[in-house]
């Protein structure tokens, strides 16, 4: 009887275990319990705005940034951990700490408007054209969720905090373009770009101003 | 023996523990950065702005209570002509007559942009046997609503506006120039 008993016990322990091992994210017996992810339900794509521009991209700059930010373990706070750490004149956060790293590889893309071209803008007499173009600008930042890997996960991170992380790689990645020079990037590379289309619509002299 | 044992059991417990102790912190990950700054001709002409709500939920026949979760976004789209594309040998310019055909390469999507701060959590629901969604999970979700987005362009009609859209900017800027008879192709 205590054979059985003890089987049973065995047994329960067993199931259990690979239970929460999948429910934890360990994927034992794949086939019979397939660990899969959320799933996305199928839902309207819906356009709100449509809009007639005249952006000409120049320059764009890429980067790969590792962001990474940490906390005090929300667990530990209070515990006797904490209490202990405090005892001895340390926060709780030097003992324990959840943290969150990220890899974002974003895109900055830079160059001139060209709906701010007017007919002022356009000059021409024979063969010769005097273009006067507008200011090359900084259009966006581009970080989408695709770009985004989640390196190091520990502990709790709310959508709140994940989303002022990855917000805070567009202005990184706007600084860090703007170090490189994606400003003078794209105002030779555009120069360059605006010469060459002029000059096959029959235009021999271009002259950018 | 008995002795060399104890030193080698010693030994491998000391490397053990400086092996432990030889961890890369986060701050050191985080400085590396790779980057490249890089000339494009990109010629953007319709901008669409498309909202989506993404539904997702995690249950399976074994897992005891489900997960929902639900987020609304934004994304902003480009579609326009890549000027690396276009050959201008193909460009024909007739001086006497004043009129120009000029091939231009297809409308493309240029630019997807599904900004951080424009993803709303709206709902989640966690059943008390499972975990919370983590960030992983979050962001898994959110790449699934972006691959659906990017999958729809041919069907929101962007490309179609920005052949129409670069068929005017390009003859206003012909006219413009002077010329009076404006053939645009698409290839």
């Amino acid at each position: 009887m205590k054979k059985i008993l003890y089987l049973i016990i065995v047994i329960l322990v067993l199931v259990l275990g690979i239970y929460v091992a999948n429910i934890c994210g360990f994927s034992l017996f794949g086939t019979l319990f397939p660990n899969e992810g959320p799933k996305i339900e199928k839902t309207a794509n819906v356009v709100t705005e449509v809009k007639a521009i005249s952006k000409f991209t120049t320059a764009c700059f890429y980067e790969e940034l590792p962001l990474s930010t940490s906390k005090t373990s929300t667990a530990v706070d209070n515990s006797v951990v904490g209490t202990v750490a405090g005892w001895f004149g340390k926060r709780p956060k030097d003992v324990m700490s959840d943290n969150l790293c990220v890899i974002v590889s974003g895109k900055v893309r830079a160059g001139y408007d060209l709906s701010q071209l007017t007919e002022d803008h356009l000059r021409q007499s024979n063969d010769t054209i005097w273009v006067t173009l507008p200011p090359v600008e900084i259009f966006d930042a581009v970080v989408n969720p695709s770009d985004v890997d989640v390196f190091v996960e520990d502990g709790t991170w709310s959508h709140q905090e994940m989303t002022q992380l990855t917000a805070s790689a567009t202005d990184q990645l706007i600084a860090d373009a703007t170090a490189a020079g994606i400003l003078d990037r794209a105002r030779t590379s555009g120069e360059d770009q605006l010469r060459a289309l002029f000059q096959s619509f029959g235009f021999t002299t271009v002259i950018l101003e | 023996m008995l002795n060399s044992l104890k030193h080698i059991a010693l030994a491998c417990c000391f490397a053990l523990l400086v092996a432990g102790c030889d961890q890369v912190s986060l701050a050191d990950t985080t400085r590396e950065k790779i980057s490249s700054l890089c000339s494009v001709g990109q010629l953007s002409t319709a901008e669409y702005t498309v909202e989506k709500v993404i539904k997702a939920s995690d249950c399976a026949w074994w897992k005891v209570g489900d997960r929902k979760i639900l987020f609304s976004c934004r994304a902003y789209l480009e579609g326009g002509i890549d000027l690396a594309k276009y050959d201008p040998a193909k460009t024909v310019v007739d001086e006497g007559n004043k009129a120009i055909t000029i091939v231009l390469p297809k409308p493309e999507l240029l630019s997807f942009n599904m900004p951080a701060d424009e993803i709303q959590l709206k709902y989640t629901k966690v059943n008390g046997f499972r975990m919370n969604f983590s960030a992983t999970e979050r962001t898994d979700v959110l790449r699934q609503g972006e691959a659906d987005i990017r999958a729809d362009i041919p069907n929101i009609g962007i490309l179609d506006d920005a052949e129409t859209n670069a068929t005017t900017y390009f003859t206003a800027l012909f006219k413009q120039l002077g010329f009076k008879e404006i053939n645009i192709k698409y290839e």
